[in-house]
This record gives C-alpha cells, sequence and structure tokens, in this order.
C-alpha cells in the first residue's frame, strides 16, 4: 500500500479554466537581462509578501511567478505550502502561461501530505505539480496564509538559490504600531517613496550552492521583522530582546520539569548522594542520552513545549526538548542546577542582533557545575559570569559524551532560558588537541613490493563522534566494509583482516581502531628503483576550490589535531636513494607538517596536521589553495630504494 | 490491480468487521518470552546487527491483512524498531482502517512493559487520488536487550479484492516468518502466485484441503546488502505475489493469448498506415543503397518528439497509426517505433515490432503471466539479408543499437500474419560500448596541462544522453563525471561537446584540462602514471568478499591513448613495461612508446561479460587488481641538474 501511495504523490494537476490576473501577465511579460540570469534554470521573475498584522494574527499573501528556462527548471514548476494546526491556509492558486496558452490551477488540483519523516508530526505541506512545462512557459501561485504566532514576527527571505528579478514585500499594520526590523547579509535599502513599509528590491543574484559553503540561511539575503503594538503588549507576544524569548519559552518548559516518586528513585539509584559528582552527573547524562529513545513528537504547540518528564520518563522515549525535560527534572531531584539552551544546528543562522523564536531548531541543557569541584576535560564549559560555570551538554546526541557538544553546535549561539529570563551565550569551542586522529603503523615492506603490518587509529572528541555516526548503523560485516573501502580509496589493492573496534558504543571512551593490513604491490617498481610512498593512509588536503567563481566562505570539519607515525621496516636488499622532502606549511586556519627518515632498515614517516578554525574566509581562499596543492604534493611524495648489488 | 466484488459485498463484510477470523487471530496473540531470547546477545549468522525479528506472521485475508512482529533489540540503533507506522487508504475504494493494535516491551529480566500510549493518525496523503494516512505508535521503555512485540490488523474493503506481495527480506535480520493467504473462493476471477528469489524448496503451499488457503515459511533471512554492479533489489530479495485476473487465464497459455493481442494491436496500428509511403520515399529520396535508405528512415523518426520520455507530458493523445505520429510529428515509444516499421516496411524492407522485456528493474519470467514484464518495443528490420535491431522509441538511441536493457533479453515478434514468434534480442560485443580517451600533454611544473579528445561511442553515448533532460545538463553530468577520473583540482575548459543529443553514434568532447595532482615527487625525480585516465580510478571491487553476484549492464571497451611532452632539458628515466592480462571475460593491454621527450601511452581494458557468479568474485577482484596496478606504474622523469 505504501508504495502505491508514493506512486500517486507523482500524479499531476490537472488544469481548470484560465482566469489570469493582472499581476501575473505584467510579470511574465517582464523583460530579463541575460547577463542577470547566468546559466540558472529558472528566474524568478517577481515575489511579492504582503503581510498584515492585527489581532493577534499575522496573515501572509504570497503572489510568485517564475520563469522556467531550461528542462531541469521544469522541477520548479511544484509549489509546496507548508501549514499546521497554528496556521490556516486560507486560499491558493496557480498559473501556467506557455505562448498564447493559459492554464488556471487550484486547490483541488493540489494534495496535502506529511512533509516530514517523524512518527507523530501534525505539520502538512499542501502540493501543487503544474503538469507539461516546457522552457519559456511562466508559471505563478498565490497563497494567503492566516496564523496565529507565539510572537508577531515575520522574515522576508528575499535571496534564493534562482535570480530574482523583482523582489517585494508590504507590511499592513494597525494605527500606533510600530515596526522593528533588521536587515540580514545586505545593506540595509529605503521603503519605497510615499510607502512606509514597503520595500522593493531588482536583480537579486542567485545564492549559488557551493562546496563546502556556510548554512545558506547564515549567508542569504532577508529581512526580520518585529510587530509592536501601542501599550503593554500581552505578556509573550513581543519578542525584542533575547530575554522576551527565553521569558516565552521558560513559561511553555519550565512546568514540565516537575518529578515523581518513580524518577526520585531512579535518580537516587543512578546517583546516590555517596558518589561523587562527577558519576552522578554522568549517570543521569548517561541515562537521558541512552535510555531515553529518540522520537519526535510534535502535535500543535508540541514543536515547542515539551512533554511532561513523567511521561518522558515511563515512556522513554521523546525528543531533544523531551530529553532535556527528563534531565533537567532528574539534575533537580539529584541538587544540580540547570537550564534549557535553545540552539540551531547550523552555525551562523542564529544572529545575535534580532532575537526571535523561529530560527531555533533543537534544545540542549546548561548544568551547574559545584563550585569546588574540578572537571579536568570538560570543553564544553561556558563561564557564566553569576551562574558561575555552565556545562553544555546535548542528550540527542548519542555520539557526544559528557565534557563535550557536537561539533556543529559550537562557535554558534543558544538561547540560555533561565527561570528569570535568558540570554544568547556563545557556545564553547573545543580545541584542536581535544579532537584527534593519532594513527600508527607498524609495517613491512617484502621484496616483491607487498605491505603488510598493524595499523592503530585513535580518535577523540569530535573525531570519534564522527565515525562512531557512521559505525553506529551497521553491523559488524557492514563496518568491516566500510573500514576496506577506507583503506582501499589509499592503495590500489589491500585487505584488512583482524578488524577490532573498541569503544564504538561508548562515547566516553576514546574510539579505537586496529587492524592487520595487507597491501601487495603497493611499492612501485621502476627499473632498479623501488618507489615507496610512506604516507600510506589518510588524506588531509582538500580539493582545490575554484577561487574564479567562489562567493562563499569555507567551512572545515572544525578543529583537530591529527597525527601520523609510519614505521616500515625496508628489505635488507634495498638501500636508500631519495627520501622525500620535508614539508611545513602554517597559515591561519591551518599548519602541516612532515618528515621521513632511514635508520637501521626502518623508513620512519611522521606527519602532523592542526585545523584551527571552523571557517575560512574567502579572503584567505587563495592561501588555502596553495597549502592544499603542498599538502597534496606531500601526500604523493615517495621514497626511492635502490637494490644492492 | 483491484477488482470491485458487488456481488460479495454485504455478507462478507459483516462476517469480517464483526470479529476476528480464526487466521488473523493466529496474529495477534502474545507469547511468553523463552529463557533464550531473554539472553540472547545477537545472531551468530549476523554478529553486530542491531536487532533481528525473531519471529513475523503475516496473515492475508479477504478484506483484512494483520501482521505480528516479535523483535529483539540488541543496540541502541536497534532502538529504532520500536516506532512503528502502519499506513492504510482512508478513503474508497479501500476505506480502510487499522484496528487491534497492540505492543508490549518485555525486558531481559522478564518484567513486561505493556503499550497504553497513544496511537496517532498521521495524514501521509490526501488528494484527487484519495487519503492515505498511518496510524504511528512507538513501544515504551526499549533499550538494547528489549524484546518487542506488536500487532495490528488493516482492514478494508471486502469487496475489494488486493492482490497480495510478501517481500521477505528486511534490513535486520529474519530468524523466522510465517505467511498465509486466504483468497477469494468464487469463480468469476482468475488468480495466480508469482515468487522469486526463495531458497530452494520454498515455495507457497496449499493449507489443508482449502483450495484458496496457502502458506509459506522462511527461517534464517540475511538482510539485504546493496553491492556495486549488483543485480536489481527486486530481483534478489525474496518476493511472492499474488494476483487476481479478470479472467481465468492460466500462466501457461498466458503469453500465447498476450502476444495475440499485442500482434493484433502492432499490426493493426501498421496496417492503418497506409500514408506513410510518402514520408518515407521523401525521406529516402534518391538513395539506392539499402543501408543508407533505412538509416535515413530511422534518422526522421529519432527526429519526431517523443512524448514518452519528456517527463512533463502527462497524457498522449494516443495515434491510431503512423500517419498521425507523422502528423502530430511526434508519439510515444511504441508509436515511434511502430511508425519506423511502418516507414521501412513501405520502403521495402522486411520489418517487424518486437516486443521486449527490459531487465533494468526485474528479469523475465514466463512463469508469471503479466504484461507489465514485456513494457517496451523494438523494431527488426532485414538488411541486406542481415536482421538488424534499432530502438527508435529511447531518444537519441543510436543507429541499430538496442539500449541495453533491451539487449540480451526475452522478445515476441510480432508478425503480418499474426502468429506471434519467440525470440531473444541479441547481445553486443564490448566494441558497440566503446570509450575512446585521448590526450596530449605536456609537464609543467608539477602539473599535466594540455588537450584531450573524449568519445563515448554506442552505448556509452546513449547512457550519456539519457542522464539529463536537456542538452545543458547532459554537458554538465559529462563534465562532472570526466573531472571525476582526476584527482581533485583537475580543471577542465571543454571546447565542444557534440553529439549529446542525437542518435548518432558518438559524443565527441574536446578540452583543454589541467590536471594538478597526477604528478608526484620521489626525491629529486618526478614520478608519472602514464595512464592519467584511469590511475585514479577506484577499484569498485575492492571488498574483500562478495555476497550476491556481479551485473554488468553490458559489455565494454575503454581505449586510452596519452601522449606525454617533456620539458627541454627533463629526461624520460624507466617507463613502465608492456602489461597484458587475460582473464577471458576481462582482458587488459598497456603499452609504452618511448621518442625521448615524448611518450605515447596506449591502454584498452574490455569486459566482455554480464552476469558473473558470486563464487566467482576473487578472480574478478584480482583481475582489477592487477589492472590498478599496471595503470599506477609510473613514468620516471629526470629534471635537469640546478
Amino acid at each position: 500500500m505504501r508504495r502505491a501511495l508514493w506512486l500517486l504523490l507523482a500524479f499531476t494537476a490537472l488544469p481548470g479554466r484560465a482566469s489570469v490576473p493582472d499581476w501575473v501577465t505584467t510579470a511574465a511579460a517582464a523583460m530579463v537581462p541575460s547577463a542577470f540570469v547566468g546559466d540558472a534554470k529558472a528566474v524568478v521573475v517577481f515575489d511579492s509578501k504582503e503581510i498584515s498584522v492585527g489581532g493577534g494574527e499575522i496573515i501572509t499573501h504570497r503572489r510568485r511567478v517564475v520563469r522556467i528556462l531550461t528542462a531541469a527548471g521544469r522541477d520548479l514548476a511544484s509549489f509546496v505550502v507548508h501549514y499546521d494546526k497554528e496556521t490556516q491556509l486560507r486560499s491558493f492558486h496557480a498559473w501556467a502561461i506557455s505562448g498564447s496558452v493559459t492554464r488556471q490551477f487550484g486547490e483541488r488540483d493540489a494534495f496535502e501530505a506529511n512533509p516530514y519523516g517523524e512518527v507523530f508530526d501534525d505539520s502538512r505541506v499542501k502540493a501543487l505539480t503544474i503538469p507539461n512545462v516546457a522552457p519559456g512557459t511562466v508559471v505563478a501561485w498565490e497563497y494567503e496564509q492566516r496564523e496565529r504566532p507565539d510572537a508577531l514576527q515575520a522574515i522576508w527571505d528575499f535571496q534564493e538559490e534562482l535570480p530574482v528579478l523583482s523582489a517585494k514585500c508590504q507590511l499592513f499594520l494597525p494605527p500606533g504600531w510600530e515596526i522593528d526590523l533588521r536587515w540580514f547579509h545586505h545593506e540595509p535599502v529605503a521603503p519605497l517613496r510615499g510607502m512606509p513599509g514597503s520595500w522593493e528590491l531588482h536583480e537579486v543574484p542567485a545564492l549559488k550552492d557551493e562546496p563546502r559553503m556556510p548554512a545558506f540561511g547564515a549567508v542569504a539575503g532577508r529581512v526580520a521583522f518585529n510587530f509592536v503594538p501601542p501599550g503593554t503588549p500581552a505578556r509573550g507576544t513581543i519578542h525584542r530582546s533575547w530575554g522576551d524569548v527565553a521569558s516565552w519559552f521558560a513559561n511553555l518548559a519550565l512546568a514540565r520539569c516537575v518529578s515523581s516518586p518513580q524518577i526520585d528513585a531512579k535518580v537516587h539509584e543512578l546517583a546516590p548522594q555517596t558518589a561523587a559528582p562527577l558519576d552522578r552527573l554522568t549517570a543521569l547524562t548517561r541515562f537521558a542520552q541512552r535510555e531515553v529513545r529518540y522520537v519526535a513528537v510534535e502535535i500543535g504547540i508540541g514543536g515547542y513545549q515539551p512533554h511532561a518528564a513523567v511521561d518522558v520518563f515511563r515512556n522513554r522515549y521523546g525528543d531533544c526538548k523531551d530529553k532535556v525535560a527528563i534531565l533537567r527534572t532528574m539534575l533537580a531531584a539529584a541538587g544540580f542546577e540547570s537550564y534549557y539552551v535553545l540552539v540551531n544546528t547550523d552555525r551562523g543562522i542564529i544572529d545575535p542582533a534580532f532575537p526571535t523564536a523561529v530560527l531555533f531548531n533543537h534544545a540542549i541543557i546548561a548544568i551547574r557545575l559545584p563550585k569546588d569541584v574540578s572537571f579536568p576535560g570538560f570543553f564544553s564549559v561556558y563561564d557564566h559570569p553569576t551562574l558561575g560555570r555552565l556545562l553544555i551538554f546535548d542528550p540527542t546526541s548519542s555520539v557526544t559524551p559528557l565534557g563535550r557538544i557536537p561539533e556543529y553546535e559550537q562557535e554558534g549561539h543558544g538561547l540560555l532560558v533561565t527561570e528569570k529570563g535568558g540570554e544568547l551565550i556563545s557556545l564553547p569551542v573545543a580545541p584542536p588537541d581535544s579532537n584527534q586522529l593519532r594513527r600508527r603503523a607498524k609495517l613491512q615492506l617484502t621484496a616483491d613490493g607487498a605491505l603488510a603490518g598493524d595499523v592503530e587509529e585513535v580518535r577523540t572528541g569530535a573525531l570519534a563522534s564522527a565515525m562512531r555516526y557512521t559505525l553506529r548503523t551497521l553491523n559488524s560485516t557492514e563496518r568491516s566494509r566500510a573500514i576496506e573501502q577506507m583503506v582501499a580509496s589509499h592503495m590500489l589493492s589491500s585487505e584488512v583482516r583482524e578488524l577490532k573496534i573498541e569503544n564504538a558504543d561508548d562515547p566516553s571512551a576514546d574510539l579505537v581502531v586496529r587492524y592487520r593490513l595487507t597491501a601487495p604491490r603497493y611499492a612501485s617498481r621502476a627499473a632498479e628503483l623501488t618507489l615507496l610512498r610512506p604516507r600510506v593512509l589518510g588524506q588531509k588536503a582538500d580539493a582545490q576550490i575554484d577561487l574564479a567563481t567562489r562567493k562563499q566562505a569555507y567551512v572545515t570539519d572544525g578543529p583537530s589535531l591529527q597525527t601520523d607515525d609510519i614505521e616500515i621496516v625496508i628489505p635488507p636488499e634495498l638501500h636508500l636513494d631519495e627520501l622525500p622532502p620535508v614539508a611545513t606549511i602554517s597559515i591561519v586556519p591551518l599548519a602541516y607538517s612532515s618528515h621521513a627518515k632511514f635508520e637501521n632498515g626502518v623508513l620512519h614517516y611522521q606527519r602532523e596536521m592542526t585545523t584551527r578554525t571552523f571557517t575560512v574566509p574567502v579572503a584567505s581562499l587563495a592561501e588555502l589553495n596553495r597549502a592544499f596543492a603542498k599538502i597534496s604534493s606531500d601526500e604523493r611524495s615517495t621514497a626511492v630504494f635502490v637494490e644492492k648489488r | 490491480m483491484r477488482i470491485r466484488l458487488a456481488a460479495v459485498a454485504a455478507a462478507v463484510s459483516l462476517i469480517l468487521v464483526s470479529s476476528l477470523s480464526a487466521a488473523l487471530s493466529k496474529a495477534q496473540t502474545f507469547r511468553d518470552a523463552t529463557h533464550e531470547e531473554l539472553t540472547m546477545k545477537g545472531l551468530d549468522s549476523a554478529p553486530g546487527a542491531s536487532a533481528a525479528i525473531l519471529d513475523w506472521v503475516h496473515v492475508d485475508e479477504l478484506g483484512a491483512m494483520s501482521e505480528y512482529y516479535r523483535i529483539k533489540v540488541f543496540t541502541d540503533e536497534g532502538k529504532q524498531y520500536a516506532d512503528v507506522e502502519v499506513p492504510y487508504m482512508a478513503s474508497y475504494p479501500a476505506d480502510g482502517q487499522v484496528t487491534d493494535i497492540a505492543a508490549r516491551t518485555i525486558h531481559p529480566d522478564g518484567t513486561i512493559v505493556p503499550f497504553d500510549g497513544k496511537v496517532y493518525d498521521k495524514l501521509l496523503y490526501k488528494g484527487s487520488h484519495g487519503v492515505y494516512r498511518a496510524k504511528t505508535f512507538s513501544l515504551a521503555d526499549v533499550q538494547p536487550g528489549s524484546l518487542l512485540e506488536y500487532h495490528f490488523v488493516v482492514r478494508w474493503s471486502p469487496n475489494l479484492l488486493m492482490d497480495t506481495e510478501w517481500i521477505i527480506q528486511k534490513s535486520i535480520p529474519i530468524e523466522h516468518a510465517s505467511f498465509t493467504l486466504t483468497a477469494y473462493d468464487g469463480n468469476e476471477f482468475g488468480s495466480f502466485f508469482t515468487y522469486s528469489g526463495l531458497p530452494a524448496g520454498v515455495v507457497p503451499s496449499h493449507v489443508g484441503t482449502a483450495r484458496n488457503k496457502f502458506a509459506l515459511e522462511m527461517a534464517h533471512v540475511a538482510p539485504y546488502r546493496d553491492e556495486p554492479y549488483a543485480l536489481p533489489a527486486a530481483q534478489i530479495k525474496p518476493r511472492v505475489a499474488f494476483y487476481y485476473t479478470a479472467s481465468h487465464v492460466r500462466p501457461d497459455s498466458f503469453w500465447d493469448s498476450q502476444s495475440r493481442d499485442w500482434n493484433k494491436e502492432a499490426e493493426g496500428f501498421l496496417a492503418r498506415s497506409r500514408g506513410v509511403s510518402t514520408t518515407a520515399s521523401t525521406t529516402i529520396g534518391s538513395e539506392q543503397n539499402a543501408g543508407e535508405k533505412i538509416r535515413k528512415l530511422y534518422t526522421f523518426v529519432q527526429g519526431l518528439k517523443n512524448l514518452s520520455a519528456d517527463s512533463s507530458v502527462t497524457t498522449i493523445k494516443e495515434a491510431k497509426s503512423a500517419d498521425d505520429v507523422i502528423a502530430n510529428k511526434g508519439g510515444s515509444s511504441h508509436e515511434l517505433t511502430r511508425t519506423f516499421v511502418a516507414l521501412a516496411r513501405s520502403a521495402g524492407f522486411d520489418a517487424n515490432v518486437i516486443r521486449v522485456a527490459p531487465r533494468d528493474e526485474r528479469f523475465f519470467s514466463d512463469k508469471l503471466p503479466d504484461a507489465e514484464q514485456m513494457s517496451a518495443e523494438v523494431a527488426e528490420v532485414i538488411v541486406d539479408g542481415k536482421p538488424l535491431y534499432f530502438d527508435p522509441g529511447t531518444p537519441h538511441a543510436p543507429f541499430a543499437l538496442l539500449s541495453w536493457e533491451k539487449t540480451y533479453v526475452p522478445g515476441i515478434r510480432m508478425t503480418k500474419g499474426g502468429s506471434p514468434q519467440w525470440l531473444k534480442t541479441p547481445v553486443d560485443p564490448p566494441s558497440t560500448a566503446l570509450l575512446q580517451r585521448k590526450a596530449d600533454l605536456r609537464l609543467d611544473g608539477e602539473t599535466l596541462k594540455g588537450t584531450m579528445t573524449i568519445a563515448f561511442r554506442g552505448q556509452e553515448a546513449l547512457v550519456r544522453r539519457l542522464r539529463g533532460d536537456d542538452e545543458a545538463a547532459r554537458k554538465k553530468a559529462i563534465e562532472d563525471e570526466i573531472k571525476g577520473w582526476f584527482p581533485n583540482g583537475a580543471v577542465l575548459n571543454v571546447k565542444s561537446a557534440e553529439g549529446l543529443s542525437s542518435p548518432d553514434d558518438a559524443i565527441v568532447v574536446k578540452c583543454d584540462a589541467e590536471l594538478p595532482g597526477i604528478v608526484s615527487r620521489a626525491g629529486t625525480r618526478l614520478m608519472v602514471p602514464l595512464s592519467v585516465f584511469a590511475a585514479s580510478t577506484r577499484n569498485p571491487f575492492a571488498a574483500s568478499t562478495r555476497t550476491a553476484p556481479i551485473y554488468f549492464h553490458y559489455s565494454r571497451q575503454e581505449d586510452d591513448e596519452v601522449k606525454l611532452t617533456l620539458p627541454a632539458k627533463y629526461a624520460a628515466g624507466s617507463h613502465p613495461p608492456p602489461q597484458s592480462l587475460n582473464a577471458g571475460s576481462f582482458q587488459y593491454g598497456m603499452t609504452v612508446e618511448d621518442h625521448g621527450s615524448e611518450l605515447t601511452m596506449k591502454r584498452s581494458l574490455i569486459i566482455d561479460a554480464m552476469f558473473i557468479d558470486a563464487e566467482q568474485y576473487s578472480g574478478v577482484r584480482n583481475f582489477f587488481n592487477a589492472a590498478a596496478t599496471a595503470d599506477q606504474r609510473p613514468l620516471l622523469i629526470n629534471p635537469p641538474a640546478e
């Protein structure tokens, strides 16, 4: 039945009689400069957002006209509008113009569906696919949404992956209302003359996808609005400060964190008062992280409001905010104070300059550490001026241990929610040496060029988390294959045997991978010479960045320290002819060094790479390219041996 | 395939909705956990599995389907199997519902946590094709070691006969599975079973003396694994299907009957196409050579719009004859093929339509009386006494070449006399899928720079023409593919790309290239693998073990030629010796000509195989490893002394 369902989703709408409004025909006739469009598969000729505020409601009227330019652009003739119990979809129309043929579509041509794969989720979309669209066809759509939001805010996101010829935003407010607004990633533009509350932009360039670019929302142009009524607004409806946002969330969430005798008993069992503070924290955080299964239940306000801790405890499942609810409750029962922290899992999305709740998509926790106890090796500690040391922890990430937060949350912003309100804080960054990959190999080269021996890889911190994340869904056979594939990407022919993975399911310990490597024909022969690449495994250099087209910064995998220590016993019949040159590179984002030596019949190769930053700005990308080229050259370098006569 | 049964509606539905039948009840009983189940930590047959289905009971009846699952969770990852989603069609004609949901979690110590949580009713789809919803629920307090038990019944209007399909393989191992079906027993309709991928000796069997009750038991089904160059998943997974048919068609006579219907339909189309002679004669003009005549007709048909290949076209007005297709300047794939045959016959050729069973998603089985298996048509034309096969229904298919999925498959030839004939379409030799790569490069520092000409011929051209919606997309895909042959950082400046949107034999791409990352240092020397096109290619058979047979879609050949010019005062040191590998279906050869400062490498790889048993995997792997080793053997270059 399921298969039949998804086939049906591919069905497309049938047209009705065409009655095309003027705004569509006018936009469809617009001249679009070819230089502006470039190689885009479609161009947004006109995009308008009219926002009316009043009576605790926001009504959004959206109009959009898109000209399809290539066959690949035909998928842009599909429209999707989200709605849920808090947001009504009041009208929905679409049109297509192909030469002299016009077609009209309505709500009955669309279908409704659930957009996400969550088990429990009442989000819906109304979707429409216009059929028979060819390059040159102009498609247009219009809808009106009525929502009763928690806070009277709106966002005009005028920049997208397509070029936009004309973008317009108009606000309609009751008399006496004020607007706070902020422009992001675009110079502020004055309202249209004589029309306060109306803005128009022309030729907004497309924001193209680039490898390793920051999150789209962290770089796309947009305007955020705060609508402020006269007088004293209802509590929680105005978010002019981060404190307002925190208070709103506190009002929703904190009352959910109430214990029960069963929870108290579990806390006593897991974290008795007699145990050391670190052990108690470890036991309770582990419970929330490992024994409460992640299941999203986002029905109605459940998108923001956690379930009661007693329910989460009984079911042993919940989403991120539910996990924080049960952990907060248990910590409180154990005598630890803790706070919700709201974050976005993409760095750079949350901008301190515009307080809003709508951009948070995840909840984690801040645990107030006892003053007189030391917690060595914790890298996710935030020093708060009045609350003291706050240990930030993410109970949803099953691969991140206590004392750390996932790499994607570091250097971002989080909203600390306290009973008295809250504030935006910068999330701590773990230093490079807390995220290590230490590779050691003791190998032997045979006369026929085969390499064999033992390899050990120890990963800590974010590098261990990333590897655990890859391994977590794999059974033993699949894990062997995954390691085999990783090794095979560095040599022509190889076999991995006696694979042992330690601590794959224990994020608090180093992740250790050991295996016996056999690589027939690893060394190349060229006449009397034997050519041996001492690097053997691992690739530190990334692809060269196309500087001619690059517009965005480059995002690294985060700070780390990676070392290789390779020993290769050389057959006695070979003597050294030449070693690879020493490599040393140091620029702001990274440092790299390698050297090889040959002593007592053993080729010893060591290298070290330190990544220091999450992001490399565009101005430094040429330097980064040069560094990658040098690293790549070093990685290909070989030692040369000659047969003794 | 659904059939409404007005006659049986009321009576049967009353019985089914009011209570569970005995068979459905079989799948609705929870059972105590055994000591072995409570203490088991994993399966020896699937080490490291996150969970395993210990028992799966599936019961199909008229208007209802019941399922029971008994799942052992071994790891945190396995806890996901406690989240259950049961889809159903909530609207007409099924008017479905999900009932009798019950679930429980059994801890390793034997304590039982009954499911008392909420069952949600989630909208999946609502539109002109009906309303689809799902019941979702999550079992409580699930930990590694937990035993999960749940069951449910999906009901639908009992006057609606639903086909049954059992796919008996999942992402976790299945220790035991039991399937039963009670089919409609009336005489108005036919029915039949089909199955594939079942272990030897395992087939659905009758239950007792009832002619409409069937059962199947399976044990120790390994989880499905995806591997490179694998057979289609639908072909590998154990599958049983039960179909109702509108008439009493016997599987053993189905194809005779069906082929006659097709013959009548195709020949009817051709018989009504008498007006094509003008088009044929205009297209052929004064050409006398038979081969050239048919080429002109083929090019003409390929020039018509292929409506089946246009994803934006949702409805195609049916053409009654080739005249309609020519007048409309386009048609469906079948109509284009038939139009080509009509034109060929009009020009005096002996030509026929052949109905074929493509092998891209599933392989043909004559035991399965499903006409959808033979979903494609190709054309056969006798030219100078030899049969040639054409694929005018596939956009941009080269002259006398079938798209790979239509080669080496069963087909039925439609004939004028109305006597369909079975045949097998030909398998093409490697030379009809040829990749020719030429490079003229010079060494510039540690970068290779120069020009390249890449020709994708025959099948290699066709598969690339089918990749994108338009020429720009195809060009981009090919550019990305060529870049992927080299280490990161390759810069290509494509000067021309011809044949992307035509039925010509080849796509030819010419470009300037800068290739960093190929030259490496060996002390003071430089090293270059002269096989620049293949040296960085990943070996698809790197894994040391293999489960499924290897499936190459078609035989193919690579011919490479690389000329490298050294800078002044640089001297070529030793270069790779000639290499020749012959493993029967796989052949490899490489030679280097040394002309001082100019060296030319020639390389050839032939894969003349389609299906290879997993038992022969090590031989295949050894061949590809040896070829890759030869590709990486370097030329040593001595720079001038500083």
